[in-house]
């Protein structure tokens, strides 16, 4: 086995001590709303306009995911995770000073996308957020985890105390159209088959003096790939349709995986079994866990927990992924305080982040569990 | 220690890049770089917040792309070299500031040492957006940190949520096909002025600055009724306000800061207050010291 080379490839934000960003983030609640409606791979594939032959919970894991029945859409699901996220906080609404929406999909008002305002307007006027200066943020399915980073930043520096990422993703729609005009299993619009929705929030605080958080944020984006996966507005249907390279896309985010890995690692001193939880983006059962062999190969170990699953149930619900995740940890009392857990974005771009956070035991608590 | 400037770069949309919010955005891009003397390698952030693009693409953010297109470090890692980030930012007309704030806190934590600001809008064109009310243009600049007493300030913003009843932009099926439509009543420019002078009175008390010590506004969108609320806000003769393209957007703010480089009236001045309003209604205001 070799190590892969040490690089410093990452755009890399953490550790205190430094002068000019002297405080510490971290995640202070976190909060998500699934529209109780079920899909199974099964139902979907059922409805296929053509014969496919495609055994798609097989290639993915996928069982089912949750799909809003057309009385959800980006606004709401963004918004009841916003209020779920405040109910599990010690912050009221008006008390937070940015809220970042960080959504692919827009949609209000059924299946019409809003470009302007921008979606954080909308939700922090929905939620009372008075006070919170607002904008959106679009990097594919690493949005949230990108809004953390500028969160982490703001925070780091002083300029404010605490700040909300929302996001809702109605994306369900792409997979009905996509079920339109897919014919076999060499389909770019397979991937769109494997969507969910779903919304998310996280608030990041500033953590009291000495109190671990966000260790650190590394993002780059590996641009030569930037054309693997688009989405459009479709031309004659209602929504957006999807056209991903799926094979190609995976392949390069699990090579440069490993090596982006390691640099956050060793920013920290600190080896992959170190970390308690890896929660990676999830596109398929298959894909991350062979993604995390792979990790594992190429670093010489692993983490103390398997990589978490979700897509088994939720499917992949785009820039809402990790959250939803980290909360089913949560939920689930996988998730303990002064548990290491890293989060990582593997998106469009081809954006690979990493989050690496301690979780406090506040966050454990809103979630029923006392340690 | 401060956030400065350079290379601020704003170009008109032509044949054949009318259609193409991409080629406009890497060409301001590429101009930005050559005249800011910077190298692409340079580049350690790219952030976007132009919004009417090719296709009306919604995934990925335009700005990898760009930053493919523009050569910014764009291949897998490697030891030796350093990658760089993009992402859009989407703030209506305000995008422009939003990623100015943005770029500022990375290089202000030493996080990145060059950041790119790009923005373009254009009508996509195939019957998309039939009425597209904006001019194609593109615009950028490259920000980087300096330990001088120069640079940018704090910034404030202001919210007054009219539920886009004064300015909306929505994409949705009309008859059989997804339809781009920009809507916005007369009653909004001014409005957005005021919104605005209530930004640039924030930051101007953040600073311990009184309105008519301001030598020189640069704000955006470029409509007179803006120019006139936000003068009438701040108490100060219209003719300190500088704005370019009222047929501009997202793009129109760095316009107006290349304006007020072209007629040296930058350079004149020791502080410049900029100020941009958009749909929401929202508004931003912050305070910069030209390098000298």
């Amino acid at each position: 086995m070799t190590l892969p080379a040490s690089t410093q490839w990452l755009l890399m934000e953490g550790g205190p001590g430094d002068d000019r960003a002297p405080h510490v983030a971290r995640i202070e609640s976190a909060g998500r709303r699934l529209p109780p409606s079920r899909l199974t791979t099964t139902e979907l594939m059922a409805s296929t306009r053509h014969h496919t032959k495609i055994d798609l919970e097989r290639l993915t894991g996928i069982h089912e995911r949750r799909v809003s029945a057309g009385d959800e859409d980006s606004f709401t699901l963004a918004t009841g995770a916003a209020l779920d996220c405040l109910s599990r906080s010690a912050y009221q609404a008006s008390e937070l000073d940015a809220v970042i929406s960080c959504s692919i999909s827009k949609y209000r008002d059924g299946l019409v996308q809003w470009l302007e305002p921008p979606m954080s307007m909308a939700v922090a006027q929905a939620i009372g957020a008075a006070n919170a200066m607002t904008f959106d943020l679009s990097n594919a399915c690493a949005g949230m985890l990108t809004g953390v980073s500028v969160l982490n930043n703001w925070i780091r520096l002083g300029l404010i105390r605490r700040g909300m990422v929302v996001s809702g993703e109605y994306i369900s729609q792409l997979g009905r159209n996509a079920a339109e005009h897919v014919r076999n299993i060499l389909s770019r619009e397979l991937a769109s088959l494997t969507l969910g929705d779903a919304g998310a929030a996280l608030i990041v605080e500033r953590s009291p003096d000495g109190v671990p958080g966000i260790s650190v944020t590394g993002f780059t984006t590996i641009a030569e790939h930037s054309r693997l996966c688009l989405a459009y507005p479709a031309a004659h249907e209602a929504g957006a349709r999807m056209f991903t390279r799926s094979r190609t896309i995976q392949q390069m985010a699990i090579k440069d995986l490993p090596t982006l890995l390691r640099e956050v690692l060793d920013a920290n001193g600190i080896g992959i079994a170190d970390i308690d939880h890896v929660i990676t983006h999830q596109t398929s059962a298959r894909a991350i866990r062979k993604g995390m062999a792979h990790v594992s190969e190429e670093l010489g170990d692993e983490p103390r927990h398997p990589a978490v699953v979700t897509v088994d149930h939720y499917g992949n619900t785009a820039s809402t992924t990790h959250t939803v995740a980290l909360i089913e940890e949560l939920e689930a009392g996988h998730v303990r305080a002064g548990d290491r857990v890293a989060l990582v974005a593997l998106a469009s771009g081809l954006v690979i982040g990493i989050v690496l956070f301690t979780v406090h035991e506040g966050l454990v608590k809103t979630y029923g569990h006392n340690d | 220690m401060g956030t400065t400037i350079e290379g601020v770069t704003a170009v008109a949309g032509g044949w054949p890049s009318r259609h193409s919010a991409l080629r406009l955005a890497v060409a301001a891009g590429r101009s930005a770089l050559a005249s800011s003397g910077h190298t692409p390698h340079e580049i350690e952030l790219l952030i976007n917040a132009g919004l009417y693009r090719d296709r009306n693409l919604e995934e990925p953010a335009l700005a990898p792309l760009i930053q493919e297109d523009l050569g910014l470090n764009p291949e897998d890692p490697h030891p030796g070299g350093r990658g760089t980030l993009s992402f859009d930012v989407a703030n209506g007309a305000c995008g422009a500031l939003t990623a100015l704030q943005v770029a500022d806190g990375f290089l202000r934590a030493g996080t990145v040492t060059h950041a790119l600001v790009v923005t373009s809008d254009a009508d996509p064109g195939h019957g998309m957006a039939p009425g597209f009310p904006f001019a194609p243009a593109g615009g950028a600049l490259v920000c980087r940190f300096t330990d001088d007493e120069q640079g940018l300030g704090s910034f404030r913003w202001v919210n007054e949520p009219d539920g886009g009843e004064g300015f909306r932009s929505t994409l949705k099926l009309v008859g059989h096909r997804n339809i781009l439509a920009i809507e916005y009543q007369d009653v909004f420019a001014a409005r957005a002025g005021g919104v605005a002078a209530k930004a640039a009175q924030e930051v101007l008390a953040e600073h311990q600055l009184l309105a008519d010590g301001v030598e020189l506004v640069v704000a955006s969108p470029a409509r007179p009724e803006f120019v006139g609320s936000l003068a009438t806000g701040l108490g100060l003769p219209a003719e300190r306000i500088v704005t370019a393209g009222p047929e501009l957007h997202t793009v129109a703010f760095i316009a107006a800061l290349k304006e007020v480089i072209r007629t040296g009236a930058l350079a004149a001045t020791r502080t410049v207050l900029f100020v941009a309003a958009g749909a929401g209604i929202t508004a931003g205001a912050a305070l910069y010291r030209p390098p000298h």
